[in-house]
């Protein structure tokens, strides 16, 4: 096993054993989904009443095409 | 949240952006079919090399002629560097059918203002057909780039009411008589 194998074990080792982290990490996780939600759903809304408001405003009152 | 609800998250969002772009087909589709609208795809072709001697665009059949059932046909040629004819008056409110074809490279037609919009190639009629609601000029330039001149090649597509249209005992309409 490499020296930075070994090194990149250790690191992990660390990081899932260290009992604060792991709390802080579920009480984030708790939230962030909520506002990832919220704010792409926000983002969705907003981009379909733009695509509306252009084809219903814009493109309709330009006249037939055929 | 464990592994499972962050995949079941996933999915509702993906449904969600699905209903999203369901909306916007559906009034595409429902849309089209109500007011029979559709993109031009006349497939018509006709000589180019040939152009100024058919009887349908020789010089003296351009422009705006008024047909019996009360409907408009223009014809038009698209070439290096000038729409012919220059001033294209249409009347309000009625069909108009627009034939464009081109005897030298590929050029673009569109009507500012409108959704009268096509490309215009050599050997083939394009074919517009709408309806005008509002009086007043469009500017018609050349959207494809076509040569050195593209730049300076428009023509100006004229709405004209109803109450000021004029044509002539052929049916024959012109920006001068009609303004």
């Amino acid at each position: 096993m490499s020296i930075s194998k070994q090194s990149r074990d250790a690191n992990r080792t660390a990081e899932v054993s260290d009992p604060a982290d792991e709390a802080r990490l579920e009480e984030v996780l708790k939230t962030v989904p909520k506002g990832a939600l919220t704010l792409a759903g926000i983002a969705l809304g907003l981009l379909l009443l733009a695509w509306l408001a252009v084809y219903f405003l814009i493109f309709l009152p330009r006249g037939p095409i055929s | 949240m464990d592994e499972q609800e962050i995949v079941k998250t996933e999915l509702r969002w993906g449904m969600v952006v699905a209903a999203a772009v369901g909306v916007i087909v559906a009034v595409i589709i429902v849309s089209s079919f109500v007011l029979a609208m559709h993109p031009p795809s006349h497939v018509e072709t006709i000589d180019p090399t040939t152009l100024s001697k058919s009887r349908e665009f020789a010089e003296g059949n351009l422009g705006t002629r008024l047909n019996p059932d009360g409907s408009v046909t223009v014809r038009i040629i698209a070439t290096q560097y000038a729409f012919v004819p220059r001033c294209i008056p249409v009347p309000q409110g009625r069909p108009v059918t627009i034939r464009i074809t081109s005897p030298d490279v590929i050029h673009g037609f569109i009507i500012a203002g409108t959704n009268a919009n096509t490309m215009v190639v050599p050997g083939y009629v394009a074919e517009v057909r709408t309806v005008f609601k509002d009086a007043g000029d469009h500017l018609m330039p050349c959207h494809e780039y076509c040569g050195f001149g593209h730049s300076e090649m428009w023509s100006l597509v004229r709405v004209v009411a109803q109450s000021k249209w004029h044509n002539d005992e052929n049916g024959r309409a012109s920006c001068e008589t009609s303004r």
